[in-house]
């Protein structure tokens, strides 16, 4: 439950950052604003990270058969320039309908990879959401 | 189908892909070292990415100029964006995460849009639309009570 609420909020967090970022991109072009969002990114993480331990990281063991687990920044950064190019050309609503269904599909396979159940419950709720969505871009147009 | 709109659907597709399997590696990432070090490797690899990249193109001049601080915190929130993700990923899932993380960001960018907030352009709810958000809640509710 509690996991829940913090996944409802992680959205509401990704809706504000949209917004300000379309502000930020607006003035200073695609490039600069996707590193000026890390750039801000890592001032917040490096003080917060050191805070949290007290001053002790910790060393970092990765082996080498799971160093892709490293590109999770790259991948994001890419995903942005993907969408930036794509929304004006076919609508903010519509990729996210495509983008979602990429995710949830790409995300239960990932689920089962990893040992984690998809339930019934977690398909059916993924589709309905997915109508609801389809459901506003149909409203949207009208 | 139309020829772009066809490969803009492929690559908003593979977006989707990536998201998923970016939350995934990210999740990883925090377990195997611990959810504080992993933001900082996060942004780190995207920092020097996005840096790569403006090196390549020429736009290393005047980065920073001409905007006002308040619209360069959407990189400061996506902080929490991340260690959100990684937690719930942990915990509930990818399915579960993304399909919520989903719902919760409609459900803000609509009030935005109704109140006019943060620049958004006004947009009031219509009738027409509420159906949608019921049916998306619904979706969520469902998750959090059977998933």
């Amino acid at each position: 439950m509690l996991y829940s609420f913090l996944a409802l909020l992680s959205g509401v967090n990704v809706a504000v950052s949209i917004m300000l970022n379309a502000r930020l991109g607006a003035v200073k072009g695609l490039y600069k604003g996707a590193f000026i969002n890390y750039f801000l990114g890592l001032c917040v993480a490096l003080p917060l990270a050191l805070i949290v331990t007290g001053f002790r990281l910790g060393s970092v063991k990765i082996s080498l058969s799971e160093l892709f687990i490293l590109t999770g920044g790259s991948i994001g950064y890419l995903v942005v320039l993907i969408n930036n190019n794509i929304t004006p050309k076919i609508g903010i609503l519509y990729v996210t309908v495509i983008l979602f269904i990429g995710q949830i599909a790409t995300g239960a396979l990932m689920d089962i990879l990893a040992g984690e159940p998809v339930s019934i419950g977690k398909i059916t709720g993924a589709l309905l959401i997915l109508a609801g969505l389809i459901y506003l871009v149909k409203a949207e147009k009208e | 189908m139309n020829k772009n709109l066809a490969k803009n659907t492929a690559l908003a597709l593979m977006s989707g892909i990536m998201i998923a399997i970016m939350v995934t590696a990210n999740g990883m990432l925090a377990e195997s070292t611990s959810y504080w070090i992993s933001l900082i490797i996060i942004h780190f690899a995207g920092l020097a990415t996005a840096g790569i990249v403006l090196i390549v193109r020429k736009e290393t001049r005047d980065i920073f100029g001409g905007i006002h601080f308040v619209y360069m915190l959407g990189g400061a929130l996506g902080v929490f964006t991340i260690l959100l993700n990684n937690l719930c990923v942990n915990n509930i899932g990818v399915t579960m995460t993304l399909g919520l993380a989903l719902v919760g960001q409609i459900i803000a960018s609509g009030i935005a849009e109704h109140f006019g907030w943060l620049g958004v352009h006004r947009k009031k709810l219509s009738f027409g639309k509420i159906p949608a958000y019921l049916l998306m809640a619904a979706g969520a509710a469902v998750m959090i009570v059977w998933g």
